[in-house]
């Protein structure tokens, strides 16, 4: 879609970063649906998984800086491909942050295992929340790849349900935790669960947000009316 | 590289360095030639003619004795004749070179004046010795005097300055030219400021080698009706009377070197072509001296320039 | 929503004074029409850099504005080029080119100091003027080299042939040499060019001095000394101009995509 420089060598180094975040993406969705996997099925073996990953995200992230920074020293990008760059730097960011919330939420089902009475946890409703923002992460690497800008609103829409989810999830748990004290270390460990996929919302539709910023030329961060709200919504 | 190829590199590269040897063979044997012809020619004259330079031979008037004879009346009037040369061709030359190169507008008109001029250079001396005869002795009445010579020779090189100066102009970088407009000012001060003094080494080399041409011109000299026996010199230009300066000179009859040496070449005596050759190398040594002020004052004048 | 820091915003429109504007501007040299229809305002105590690739006319547009073209035959405007505050058509043939280029200085691409001493090159505006008192020209001489950064490195040999000076102090005596008239607008044509990076940061850093006191009218075919030292960016293309605008929005966010394309090296 973006046509080629004159110089082909400056593509080939826009294309090396653009595949740096798009394979970081793509290994934090799996870290994230692993995660999730983990605490549904009750897995241990896909925490290790997760943990593993871990490693080449982080090293991923270093690459991806790396790239970015020899393309400003070499190429001295102005206009769209400063925006690119800009847009790379700022998701790579939001990405390590994405894996290593999906690395807590692994720890937290570990945690679990010891609970004897999962059953009366409010699982299911995690684990719709969890499948929200597992697609959110996907819309918004999408949006990322294909310079789609349309992506942002409706990511800020679906960040608001999100949020909902987690509002009606703090509420059952701290329910649950005045009725039965017994629970309330498991009851705890979900409520991490939900802070930490909350966060990966909001990571997720940063990221959709630089997209506008490259194919538009304007900062849609702390754009939406919500964002600037004195009081919190919660 | 393969070795093929590198051996054909080589083998090119000298064939190359045979041709520069012989090119640069026959390029030291033309100029030897050159300047083998002249050496003998001056080294002949010299010969013959050196026994006769003495003072007396630069302070005495043509004798019908060869022994007593001398070149004064000669290099007097040589010299004073290159004088009024210079004076008429220089601001003549200059002044139209500069007006060709700097006002006046792209038009068929001056492209014809351009090509006349340079045909001009190529007119047969004799040629401007009928005009001068015809136009300045008799039609103007200015005689048969220094003034006309002076004239005659000044039209003669006109073409010489004004295409040195046409060159020397065009050698000035047009952002240099730029750069004095650019500043506001106006074609005059331009032309004043830096048009003419950047090109003076160009315009005196000219002016130089044209009045060394000149200097040796014999036949529009003869035409005019230079005498060849002159036991006198032209009157003196100061005196002690009021006025105190006078332009008599100018009317007053003269002869040259070169017509010097014709004279004296066409007499029987051996003596008399001694004479001839001594003032030969005398006249070449001017020559030679005029040649030598014009590569010292270029060299002067441009040691400012650069480019 | 005010500002919290003052960077990276727009001039407000309010502090943007125009020095001069041209008008529906054409040119032709002979038959070929260098110049269409330019509009292009330039704002006092600004730089406004001209950046295009070869032939799109920058160089011609910056020339008209001394009115060099005059020089030579064959060369023709159409419409104005209004200088402010007095609101006059530098082009009209009323108003004699030689008044114009009084006002108006020119830097080259070659450095092109004459042939003379430092000081006569940096007095030779004035001399033109007619300004003959010693003591004027020698104060307005000091003034100009110390205005371009020279004045230490030179005030010990004024005397000396400016030739051989280094391309970058030739480059900075051409400057001085136009500063000594106190122009209105100084034109800077492809300045750096011909020097090498060091020489060319220095004239870069005196530019950026320079537009306190002068306004400034730059052309460069270096789109990095374009984004490095102007305010305001035209971007021409085959006689036209396609986009004008803060140096800023251009270099980030160009309105128009052929601008984009040229400044990002996606052209041809």
């Amino acid at each position: 879609m973006v046509h080629e420089h004159t110089d082909r060598a400056f593509d080939a180094d826009i294309d090396g970063m653009r595949t740096a975040v798009m394979t970081m993406g793509g290994l934090v969705e799996r870290q994230l649906r692993r995660a999730s996997d983990a605490l549904r099925l009750n897995d241990l073996g896909l925490v290790a998984d997760v943990l593993a990953d871990e490693r080449v995200v982080n090293q991923l992230h270093v690459q991806a800086d790396l790239l970015c920074n020899q393309i400003i020293a070499r190429r001295q990008p102005i206009a769209i491909d400063l925006r690119e760059v800009m847009a790379a730097i700022h998701a790579v960011n939001d990405l390590e942050r994405i894996g290593d919330e999906a690395k807590k939420i692994a720890y937290k089902s570990r945690h679990l295992d010891a609970y004897s009475r999962r059953e009366t946890l409010p699982l299911d409703k995690v684990q719709t929340m969890a499948g929200l923002v597992g697609s959110m992460l996907g819309q918004a690497l999408d949006a990322f790849l294909r310079h789609d800008a349309r992506a942002s609103d409706d990511l800020a829409e679906r960040d608001r349900e999100v949020d909902r989810l987690r509002n009606e999830l703090n509420d059952e748990l701290v329910a649950r935790m005045s009725i039965e004290p017994g629970c309330i270390t498991a009851a705890m460990d979900l409520v991490f669960v939900v802070q930490s996929l909350e966060r990966i919302g909001d990571h997720a539709k940063n990221i959709a947000e630089y997209v506008v910023n490259v194919v538009e030329g304007v900062d849609a961060r702390h754009a939406h009316p919500a964002d600037n709200d004195a009081v919190p919504s919660s | 590289m393969d070795q093929q190829a590198i051996a054909r590199i080589r083998a090119v590269i000298a064939a190359g360095k045979r041709r520069d040897l012989i090119f640069a063979g026959l390029g030291v044997l033309a100029l030897g030639i050159g300047i083998l012809t002249f050496l003998t020619l001056f080294i002949d004259m010299a010969v013959d003619g050196l026994g006769r330079l003495s003072v007396e031979f630069f302070t005495n008037f043509p004798s019908r004795r060869a022994g007593q004879a001398g070149i004064l009346s000669a290099w007097v009037g040589s010299t004073l004749v290159m004088l009024v040369t210079a004076v008429i061709a220089v601001p003549l030359g200059v002044a139209a070179g500069i007006y060709l190169e700097e006002y006046a507008k792209k038009h068929w008109i001056n492209d014809v004046i351009e090509i006349n001029i340079s045909n001009l250079a190529g007119v047969p001396s004799i040629v401007y010795g009928l005009l001068a005869l015809g136009l300045f002795v008799y039609q103007f009445g200015l005689g048969q005097s220094i003034l006309t010579a002076g004239m005659t020779l000044a039209l003669l090189i006109l073409p010489v300055v004004i295409v040195a100066t046409r060159e020397a102009i065009r050698a000035i970088p047009g952002i240099i030219r730029e750069g004095a407009y650019a500043l506001g000012a106006s074609k005059w001060q331009t032309v004043s400021d830096h048009i003419l003094p950047y090109s003076m080494p160009g315009i005196l080399t000219g002016v130089i080698i044209g009045l060394a041409r000149a200097i040796g011109e014999t036949a529009p000299v003869i035409t005019i009706g230079a005498l060849t026996f002159i036991a006198f010199l032209p009157p003196a230009p100061v005196s002690a009377e009021p006025p105190f300066v006078n332009f008599d000179w100018l009317m007053s009859p003269f002869t040259v070197m070169p017509i010097q040496m014709f004279n004296w070449t066409s007499r029987p005596e051996a003596a008399f072509h001694q004479n001839a050759a001594a003032a030969g190398f005398v006249l070449v040594l001017m020559t030679l001296g005029m040649n030598a002020l014009a590569i010292w004052l270029r060299y002067r004048l441009r040691r400012n320039i650069k480019w | 929503m005010a500002a919290v820091l003052n960077v990276g915003a727009p001039t407000p429109a309010q502090q943007l004074v125009p020095k001069a504007r041209t008008k529906n501007l054409n040119f032709h040299y002979g038959s070929f029409q260098a110049l269409k229809n330019i509009d292009l305002p330039v704002y006092e105590g600004k730089v406004t850099a001209l950046i295009g690739p070869s032939g799109c006319g920058k160089s011609t547009l910056l020339r008209a504005f001394n009115r060099m073209h005059d020089l030579y035959p064959g060369n023709r405007y159409e419409g104005e080029i209004r200088l402010y505050p007095e609101d006059v058509d530098l082009l009209s043939p009323e108003v004699d080119p030689i008044e114009v280029r009084m006002r108006i200085g020119m830097v080259f691409q070659k450095p092109n100091p004459f042939p003379k001493s430092i000081f006569e090159n940096v007095a030779y505006g004035l001399r033109v003027r007619g300004e003959k008192n010693r003591t004027a020209l020698a104060d307005k001489v000091e003034a100009a080299l110390k205005g371009a950064a020279l004045w230490n490195e030179v005030n010990k040999r004024l005397d000396e042939l400016a030739v051989n000076l280094s391309g970058g102090q030739q480059q900075r005596l051409c400057i001085a040499r136009a500063l000594a008239t106190d122009p209105e607008i100084v034109l800077f044509d492809e300045p750096t060019s011909a020097l090498d990076p060091i020489a060319t940061a220095s004239i870069e850093e005196l530019i950026h001095e320079l537009k306190r006191h002068v306004t400034i009218l730059i052309v460069t075919h270096n789109m990095q000394q374009a984004a490095r030292v102007s305010d305001f960016t035209a971007y021409m293309y085959l006689g036209e101009m396609i986009e004008f605008g803060e140096t800023n929005e251009i270099f980030i966010k160009p309105k128009h995509k052929r601008t984009e394309d040229y400044i990002t090296g996606r052209f041809g």
